[in-house]
């Protein structure tokens, strides 16, 4: 059928294009990539079956994102204790050491640095309150401007302003404390 | 700003793009093809016609099956046929129709519960059965059309049947003596055992 084919092919062209800013979505939620694919998954599914409301490209990709995000944090809060324990730097060591014991190159166990600095980033990420992490998230994801993100989020850019410079202030703040990140 | 504001601000971006910059497996779209694939044959975008037609649809079948219910028979009563007539609470209007002119009114009354006994199964109630003797029903239908044809005169029997608060007879008086009480005379010495 015409009509039905496409739709089709429109929800796939739909599907290219975002797929990565839904995982992207998801992971900066809950920073495990098989929760976060799954997650997505589960976005674009519901995407699909409201399809005939969100066949233009911007309403999709601002439902999309807000939606992925509700759902990530959903997963996050049933899952609280198993991303807790990944994401802390002690997790993060136990898995380098993991790699070292597994045979991994000494480039690899050098890189640790990096990832305790990365594994900091997300604590004070995650010390955010979630109206400042939401902004700063979509900010870093695929360089959106402030414009972008407001259109996301269907906020004034305003307020998407105002939040991403406290969010950067936070951060900063917290990651003082902490050398390893500077 | 100062620059070295500046610096920590580009730094912490470049680190937040570094910390985000991951990309989904290769089979990640793939796989939310497949899932979509497998979803039950459902066509979203037109769900909202669908169920407006299921709705008109479930309408009017609803609507046939109610105009069959009240008019057709029904399966559970359809198999028992009684000897004796069932007459509805409105037939009990009977005795007090004194004139012709309600008459119509009762005939068709009873026409409708006692009628042929294919009908009698068709008729739905819900009220509580009232059985009537069939001879009974006969004598009244007899009654009912010599009435109506002029063959009987109920006015003589009517007259005689029915008595008047004057045609009562009178009550008499009814004479009560008048009551004396003697007072009781004295009973030898009081406090005195026998």
């Amino acid at each position: 059928m015409g009509l039905t084919e496409d739709i089709e092919r429109e929800f796939d062209a739909r599907l290219r294009e975002s797929s990565t800013l839904a995982f992207r979505v998801a992971y900066g939620v809950l920073r495990h990539r098989q929760d976060a694919e799954d997650v997505a998954q589960d976005a674009f599914l519901k995407a699909y079956r409201s399809f005939n409301q969100l066949r233009d490209r911007g309403r999709f990709r601002a439902w999309l994102v807000r939606m992925t995000w509700r759902m990530a944090i959903d997963r996050q809060r049933g899952d609280r204790r198993r991303s807790a324990r990944d994401r802390s730097p002690e997790g993060l060591r136990h898995i380098a050491q993991a790699h070292v014991a597994q045979g991994f190159s000494p480039a690899t166990v050098d890189d640790l640095a990096a990832r305790e600095r990365a594994a900091q980033l997300w604590l004070a990420i995650d010390a955010l309150p979630e109206k400042l992490r939401v902004v700063i998230v979509l900010a870093s994801i695929e360089e959106h401007d402030v414009g972008e993100v407001a259109r996301l989020l269907d906020l004034p850019e305003g307020t998407v302003k105002s939040r991403l410079f406290l969010a950067r202030q936070r951060l900063k703040e917290q990651l003082q404390c902490n050398p390893t990140t500077r | 700003m100062q620059p070295d504001d500046a610096l920590n601000e580009a730094a912490l971006d470049r680190e937040l793009r570094r910390a985000l910059s991951v990309e989904p497996s290769p089979e990640f779209v793939a796989r939310v093809r497949m899932r979509i694939a497998s979803e039950p044959a459902r066509m979203p975008w037109r769900a909202p016609w669908l169920f407006a037609a299921i709705a008109v649809a479930a309408a009017i079948i609803a609507a046939i099956v109610v105009q069959r219910g009240s008019g057709g028979p029904s399966l559970g009563e359809a198999t028992p046929l009684l000897a004796a007539r069932a007459v509805t609470p409105s037939a009990g209007a009977l005795p007090a129709v004194g004139s012709h002119k309600a008459l119509p009114d009762v005939v068709s009354a009873f026409r409708r519960t006692v009628s042929g006994p294919a009908e009698a199964g068709h008729y739905v109630r819900r009220d509580p059965e009232i059985l009537f003797d069939p001879r009974e029903s006969a004598a009244l239908r007899a009654l009912i059309s010599g009435v109506r044809s002029g063959r009987l005169d109920l006015t003589p029997v009517l007259r005689a049947s029915t008595t008047t608060a004057m045609d009562l007879p009178l009550t008499q008086d009814i004479d009560i003596p008048v009551i004396t009480i003697e007072p009781l005379a004295p009973f030898g010495a009081e406090g005195v055992r026998q």
